[in-house]
């Protein structure tokens, strides 16, 4: 503390210590200055908070931008790849996460439908690859195209009588391999397991389950039944398959409810086109005549043996030169 | 105390204009961002309508065939006439793909230059804005075993 000398003293007399030098001693301006900077310093806050605000707003509607411009895109990738058949394609997309179900597809909570399109493949795609893959299912007239989708980082292990022939059907750019039922012990990472006609035992599968699905195919390529199992062989439910198509749709689907619910949207196809057929008959019956006997009303069920009667007819019309059914 | 006064009124007014300038530059911002998103929108609106002709002119129940073969982009007129016939049955299932949509394929008759005009699809609701795609295709006729010309006009309905 100074005692100041008579220098510093204003006019009353007083003694004025240190600090006064900053805060002069003056009554009414005293609490001002203080006012004033916390004044400052709250509506500097709330100004960098409403920026911060803006920036995180926008950082925000950009990510939603991006996710819907991606999806955008594959939905075009998907007409694409739709329209066109027996085809594959490796296709470059941004680091995402894919989630697909058997009615819509989604990227970082933005959805989009699928629509009438007949989808299969895993619920989760990552990577910045996707396998895209489509085979026109004709049961005996083509009634849609199948689009399948993966991606090189699911692996693909066919063990039995029929994993050769699938195996040549499937893509070159999937990531597939043949095994004996005695060498499954040592994969590792996600891998998904398909046998044909043929089942290990729970000893033989890959000591790391948490990755593996397992699926067995009882059947031969044209007709039989897919079941589904978990990664301890409980069976988690099964269906039939008709024609190659819908046998590699079970290989691609990642649990039985999404085969089951893409195999009803292929059914649902099924009856609009063959209805149509129906009518294009009746209407050609009705021009034309039957030819012999040859026109006739298409079997409404779905099954191999009215494959092969369709199959016959239209080859009967083809060569008597009559209007085909397809 | 006035001189404090002024100078706090100051400060409220330099902050009033501020926000009032940073108020007119967000306006401005938001009118230039929906002008753009109008555009892109009507970009990806004209793009759908050229997707949905592009599934249209792939649908099994419309393409000409023989025997196993799909031909070009090609129509069977007994196809065209029972999707005419049929399709109400399945409005559902066809409003799932094409949506508000006016889908027709027009037969260009070359002997008296007219048209035939056979309605596939017609679901307009209340919308308002559309856009047009189309497909030349030709149309087969499995009686006669002819071709003809013709195009579908796809009309894609929009807010």
């Amino acid at each position: 503390m100074n005692i100041q000398d008579t220098k510093n003293k204003k006019g009353s007399g007083k003694i004025r210590i240190f600090p006064d030098r900053f805060f002069p001693k003056r009554k009414k301006g005293i609490v001002e200055a203080q006012l004033t900077w916390v004044f400052i310093l709250i509506i500097g806050v709330v100004i960098l908070l409403f920026f911060v605000g803006i920036a995180q707003k926008q950082k925000q509607i950009a990510d939603m931008k991006t996710s819907a411009n991606i999806l955008q895109q594959l939905d075009g990738i998907l007409t694409g790849a739709e329209v066109s058949s027996g085809t594959s394609s490796l296709i470059k997309i941004p680091k995402i996460e894919l989630k697909l179900d058997c009615n819509s597809f989604s990227i970082d909570g933005m959805t989009k439908s699928l629509k009438t399109r007949v989808v299969f493949s895993p619920d989760l795609i990552k990577g910045r690859q996707l396998i895209a893959y489509n085979l026109d299912w004709s049961v005996p007239y083509r009634v849609t195209n199948f689009l399948y989708l993966t991606s090189p980082e699911v692996r693909y292990i066919l063990v039995g009588n029929l994993a050769e022939e699938v195996y040549e059907t499937l893509p070159e750019v999937m990531n597939k391999e043949i095994k004996n039922i005695n060498e499954l012990k040592n994969i590792q990472g996600k891998a998904k397991l398909i046998f044909f006609n043929t089942l290990p035992a729970a000893e033989q599968l890959p000591t790391t389950k948490e990755d593996i699905s397992i699926v067995k195919i009882e059947g031969d390529l044209n007709e039989g039944k897919i079941i589904f199992f978990d990664s301890n062989l409980n069976k988690e439910g099964e269906s039939k398959y008709i024609k190659k198509e819908l046998l590699l749709g079970g290989i691609f689907a990642e649990n039985i409810e999404y085969y089951a619910c893409a195999k009803e949207k292929a059914e649902k196809k099924f009856d609009v086109v063959t209805a149509i057929y129906q009518n294009r008959i009746d209407q050609l019956i009705n021009e034309y005549g039957d030819c012999n006997g040859l026109l006739q009303r298409l079997p409404p069920t779905l099954s191999l043996s009215n494959i092969h009667a369709v199959e016959t007819q239209n080859y009967q019309l083809q060569i008597e030169g009559c209007p085909t059914i397809y | 105390m006035r001189k404090a006064q002024v100078k706090l009124w100051t400060t409220i007014a330099i902050l009033v204009v501020f926000f009032v300038i940073l108020m007119f530059g967000f306006i401005f911002y938001t009118q230039v961002e929906r002008i753009s998103l109008e555009r892109s929108q009507k970009e990806a609106e004209a793009r759908r309508s050229i997707a949905i002709a592009q599934v249209v002119t792939n649908l099994p129940e419309l393409q000409c065939s023989l025997g196993a073969v799909e031909k070009g982009i090609c129509f069977d007129l007994y196809k065209i006439l029972a999707f005419e016939d049929v399709h109400e049955n399945y409005w559902i299932y066809y409003y799932d793909m094409f949506g508000y949509a006016n889908i027709s394929v027009k037969q260009i008759n070359l002997n008296d230059d007219t048209e035939t005009v056979y309605s596939l699809y017609e679901n307009i609701g209340d919308k308002q804005s559309f856009t047009t795609g189309f497909i030349p295709i030709s149309i087969y006729d499995p009686i006669n075993k002819t071709f003809s010309f013709g195009y579908v006009e796809v009309k894609n309905y929009y807010d």
